[in-house]
């Protein structure tokens, strides 16, 4: 085999066709789609990183399953047994460490991995929380929750979901939506199409860019957080963090910031239309078609504390600075 | 070795082949999407490995046996012929046919780099088959459309917000405007055609959503800079 890869199990078969080690489940819907559905715990002592490929469906990740095992449930679902006895899912651990899991359908005498309409397979994986995880969907939904070395997702048309991550994680997605909370690790999220919800962000950075979608971001505490979509809103509400960089860019949408009280912030903004704030800024001015100001905070900075930097545009769109009320959480628009 | 340096036809190859990791792998799905001699050299690689496995072990692309089934079918209602007991026969002639599809088929496959030829019986047969394809094979290839639609359009409101921008341009900044987009459209093009050279094969629509991607990404950029006097020839290729 090429690339020096070994490949040490291989179950070749459905996981149908491992008797013994798992369970299964037939059952008719009720809505005339036929339903199968196996368990099965297969072994990964070695393995460091686990990737799910599952054109058929949707995927959820847990972490928490014991050291060793991967406890996967696979649940076929088409509308004749034909169909549902051409879906197949395969397990396979290499020697570098890599488990893979996929989904394929037979097609034409070959297994081949397609994205399925009206026939397909939905995969439940518990992992170990300590396995870096990477998992890609068409049109299904792809969540990851519980995992402690990471994430990588993607999917075309499928919803994203991410929760009480650790480690870096990064997203790719056509349309569908982004909800990422939780994460200790750098942020990478990208879409084409759709909403991105972020809440409850540490790492280092965080980079999330949509092309058509709003980005709500609330409790960032990352270093250096870059949001930009192209004809979306933004909304950042906050603290900003001391010395932290804050660049959030909307061609066409409009961007607003709540931040909280206690954040001294420069600022840096441009708009087409006059920006909006109740906040008391000082030393303004104007360098080309930006707005230098600063903001200090109520509440005085501890000393050699550096204000964050916060830079805001929107070429078309407006923008909005509004202190956040001390007593009632800010609410997101 | 392509005409681009960037990766030798042994990585190329071991990318066709599944073999690389999965981040190498990434990396050379990025490179490819807009890379032109890298996507050619890979569709011959692939077309090459494809038409190989079938001179091993004789296999029909999924589309051949509908087709014929089809037709046997035909003559089966017409009551003088029994696909139960000419199958032997079909079987062996299915062989044949793929064989000499291969065989056929590779000499063209090695021809010119710019797509493939127009006479090509890949090409045709990818053409005319889905017709009478596997209804599952019709749902994926559905699928794959929509998705390629969906990035269509994303493309169109992206060069629609552009042009708003194109008057503030010198004749310099168009030229290198127009080069860079009619790069990534030829990436966009030679995938479209691997991908429909290829149905039923994933790989060709991943390399053509990984080139629409390339696109957005630019396109996006583009728009974004765009709003800072001439600034989107420095716009990188995936960041904004």
């Amino acid at each position: 085999m090429k690339g020096g890869r070994l490949r040490l199990t291989a179950f070749a078969a459905a996981l149908a066709a491992v008797t013994g080690a798992g369970a299964a489940h037939a059952a008719d819907g009720g809505d005339g789609s036929l339903y199968d559905r196996r368990e099965i715990i297969v072994p990964a002592k070695a393995a460091e990183v686990v990737r799910i490929d599952n054109l058929l469906g949707r995927v959820q990740i847990r972490g928490g399953a014991r050291p060793g095992e991967i406890h996967i449930i696979a649940e076929k679902r088409a509308s004749t047994p034909d169909a549902l006895g051409r879906l197949r899912v395969h397990y396979t651990a290499f020697e570098s460490g890599e488990v893979v899991v996929d989904t394929r359908v037979e097609l034409g005498g070959r297994e081949r991995s397609l994205p399925l309409a009206g026939s397909g397979v939905d995969l439940i994986v518990d992992v170990p929380a300590d396995l870096a995880v990477e998992a890609k969907t068409f049109g299904g939904d792809v969540s990851a929750s519980g995992l402690r070395a990471g994430a990588k997702l993607e999917t075309t048309g499928g919803r994203i979901g991410i929760s009480d991550v650790r480690g870096g994680v990064v997203t790719r997605q056509l349309r569908g939506g982004q909800r990422v909370a939780a994460v200790e690790g750098d942020v990478d999220l990208d879409g084409v199409e759709g909403d991105m919800d972020l809440r409850n962000l540490g790492g280092g950075r965080v980079d999330a860019r949509v092309v058509d979608g709003t980005i709500r971001a609330e409790d960032l505490r990352s270093g250096l957080v870059r949001l930009v979509t192209t004809t979306g809103q933004i909304v950042l509400v906050g603290m900003l963090r001391p010395g932290g960089h804050y660049d959030l860019r909307s061609y066409a949408g409009d961007v607003r910031v709540v931040p909280s009280g206690d954040s001294a912030f420069a600022l840096r903004a441009r708009s087409a239309k006059p920006i909006a704030t109740d906040v008391p800024l000082r030393s303004s001015r104007r360098e080309g078609d930006w707005l230098l100001a600063e903001y200090v905070a109520r509440r005085a900075a501890p000393a050699r504390t550096r204000a964050a930097l916060l830079e805001v545009s929107s070429v078309l769109g407006a923008i909005e600075i509004q202190i956040q009320p001390r007593t009632a959480p800010a609410e997101l628009r | 070795m392509t005409a681009c340096r960037a990766y030798t036809t042994e990585r190329l190859s071991a990318f066709a082949d599944g073999d690389l990791s999965a981040a190498e792998a990434a990396a050379v799905r990025a490179h490819a999407a807009t890379c032109p001699d890298c996507t050619a050299a890979l569709a011959d690689l692939r077309a090459l490995v494809s038409n190989t496995a079938r001179l091993d072990a004789p296999e029909p692309p999924p589309t051949l046996w509908p087709s014929i089934a089809g037709a046997l079918d035909k003559h089966e209602r017409r009551g003088w012929f029994s696909i139960a007991n000419w199958r032997p026969f079909a079987v062996g002639a299915l062989a044949g046919a793929a064989v000499v599809l291969a065989i056929v088929a590779l000499p063209a496959l090695r021809g010119p780099r710019n797509g493939v030829p127009a006479g090509s019986p890949i090409a045709e047969t990818a053409a005319t088959s889905p017709a009478v394809a596997d209804p599952l094979l019709h749902e994926a290839e559905a699928e794959f459309a929509e998705a390629a639609a969906a990035y269509e359009r994303s493309i169109e409101k992206l060069r629609g917000l552009l042009a708003r921008q194109e008057a503030r341009w010198s004749p310099q900044e168009r030229t290198r405007m127009a080069e860079r987009l009619g790069r990534l459209d030829d990436a966009i093009a030679r995938s479209r055609e691997l991908a429909r050279r290829t149905p039923g094969d994933s790989a060709g629509n991943e390399q053509l959503f990984a080139a629409y991607q390339q696109k957005i990404a630019f396109l996006a950029a583009a728009v974004h800079r765009g709003g800072e006097a001439g600034e989107w020839d420095k716009a990188g290729a995936r960041t904004p």
